[in-house]
């Protein structure tokens, strides 16, 4: 609202955004602990959500939260893909979460991958499509296109290097790149390249559940989880209430960071009026992963990274899922499980890396097994053997556990609706 | 990712330290330290919030980067995102230039 109290409209750009957002939290008297991610969650006697720890890695120290209601709002999993400011997100929530019991929703809408140049960060699909793809030898990559044909580029680089060049934006629309995005120049410019005229190499990155659409399951209108006083909010709760199986950039999941952080943190703030004294109670930690002594053999969290890329990040078996490859992937990372839940307590200065990786773990495998359970293509979720949507699968798929992945059926709300109508 | 930190304009000020989100620095008694380069994940937020324009952030996300100060203040390359976005004096009126919902049509 300008100072007519008339709505001023315009695009924002993310730093804008981030530090407009920061200014109004603490304006609203909230205490910012940066560099202090969340390790684990605090239980009361009954189970209920109580609070929760984590380091503060600046200070070498540890933080503890008792309170009577907690939000997870963590972001997505990312698997530490480097699209562009998304290795904060690392499923870190999902993991804290699912030691509480929390199920999640949709985890088969996991597998959006974002346009860079291959060398870079900057994952800016949309002005891609100004873009002519092609192979090495200068010919079209057939079909391949931003919107619609992103499965062709992802083919395409199976098979060897993809170039992009901007040539189909005209001087204006140039112009307006760059006063829009001026992130989106700055591989380019810091380069030499001139992606209007220049053919210049690209990937795709992985954006996991960040522009995927599963997460944590919401079961009412306040964002609360399947779990007392947990609530989850922005990329870190499913997004299938606002859009299914396929999502944008940040329309919808700004919109939705706005809207469900708003729910969640009323929901929090109801329940936690209704919930008593937060003194009082005998709380114990959840976390298990990496945070219990078990004298096995040591955690090393960067193996178990790149172990877990190696099954989440490749074309061939998460953008283009079947069977067999869902269940070697699984049949790996449920091991890795295995050695994991036995693996000793990571050291002091390695603790948040180590729940960092198991986060990525555990979140792949709800991932696969839930691709697993949907046996047709639906939107982004792409079966090579069941390659056409099947409208008896308009059902959403619950996951969750930990030592034993499960999935489930839930029918769609409006098959609800119309069977209490009958 | 984070190649260098300019120690001729460095005021020490320790914003670097304090924006980068995946805890790239560290402070010490004067300039701050690339501490963990490896944990870079190449966002630019450090240049973009650095008010002396003393680091540079080489697109290259995976692999470092030999790169020469002297080229980079010759180019003027340090601050060249802080200024295209508008976090400066003198471009500031480039803050809310962005017409990015003309361009995708909304």
């Amino acid at each position: 609202m300008d100072d007519n109290g008339k709505s001023q409209r315009n695009s924002l750009q993310g730093p804008e955004y981030m530090r407009l957002m920061r200014k109004r939290t603490k304006q609203a008297g909230v205490t910012i602990l940066d560099h202090s991610p969340a390790l684990e969650l605090l239980v009361d006697e009954n189970g209920a959500v109580a609070g929760a720890s984590g380091v503060r890695r600046q200070k070498h120290d540890r933080w503890t939260v008792r309170a009577r209601a907690v939000v997870i709002a963590t972001g997505g999993c990312a698997f530490l893909s480097k699209t562009l400011g998304s290795n904060v997100l690392t499923g870190d929530g999902y993991l804290m979460a699912a030691e509480a019991g929390a199920e999640f929703s949709s985890m088969e809408f996991s597998n959006p991958y974002a346009i860079s140049a291959a060398f870079g960060s900057v994952t800016k699909t949309l002005f891609y499509g100004w873009a002519t793809f092609t192979h090495e030898d200068g010919s079209v990559v057939p079909g391949a296109a931003s919107k619609g044909g992103r499965s062709a580029i992802a083919r395409a680089l199976t098979q060897g290097p993809v170039y992009a060049r901007l040539d189909k934006a005209d001087g204006d629309v140039q112009r307006q790149m760059r006063v829009s995005q001026p992130n989106f120049f700055l591989p380019f410019d810091r380069t030499g390249i001139d992606p209007f005229a220049d053919r210049f190499p690209v990937t795709l990155r992985l954006e996991g559940t960040v522009r995927g659409t599963g997460g944590l399951r919401i079961v009412d209108d306040s964002c609360a989880t399947t779990v007392a006083g947990l609530y989850a909010a922005g990329d870190a709760a499913t997004r299938e209430l606002i859009c299914g199986g396929f999502t944008g950039g940040g329309s919808h999941n700004a919109a939705w960071a706005m809207s469900s952080g708003t729910f969640a943190g009323q929901g929090a703030a109801d329940y936690a009026r209704h919930a008593g004294p937060a003194r009082g109670r005998r709380l114990s930690s959840a976390g298990i992963v990496a945070l219990r002594q078990r004298a096995e053999r040591p955690f090393e969290p960067a193996e178990l990274a790149k172990a877990v890329q190696d099954e989440v990040f490749p074309y061939e078996l998460n953008y283009f899922r079947e069977a067999g490859r869902l269940g070697g992937s699984l049949e790996r990372l449920d091991a890795r499980w295995t050695e994991v839940s036995q693996a000793d307590a990571a050291a002091a200065d390695d603790v948040f890396r180590a729940r960092e990786s198991a986060s990525m773990l555990a979140t792949a495998r709800w991932m696969y097994r839930s691709g697993l359970a949907r046996q047709e293509s639906r939107g982004m979720h792409r079966r090579d053997d069941f390659p056409d949507q099947d409208e008896r699968q308009r059902h959403y798929i619950t996951s969750g556990g930990l030592d034993e992945v499960w999935t489930a059926v839930r029918p769609h709300a409006e098959a609800v609706y119309a069977e209490a109508a009958e | 990712m984070i190649e260098v930190i300019d120690a001729q304009r460095c005021t020490s000020c320790d914003i670097c330290v304090n924006v980068c989100p995946t805890n790239v620095f560290d402070k010490t008694d004067g300039v701050p330290v690339i501490a963990r380069q490896n944990d870079c994940q190449t966002c630019f937020l450090c240049e973009l919030y650095c008010p002396e324009d003393a680091l540079f952030v080489s697109p290259f996300a995976d692999i470092p980067q030999n790169v020469d100060l002297e080229t980079l203040r010759q180019k003027a390359l340090l601050g060249s995102y802080r200024r295209a976005v508008g976090w400066t004096e003198e471009t500031k009126d480039r803050r809310d230039i962005d017409r990015s919902y003309l361009l995708f049509g909304h």
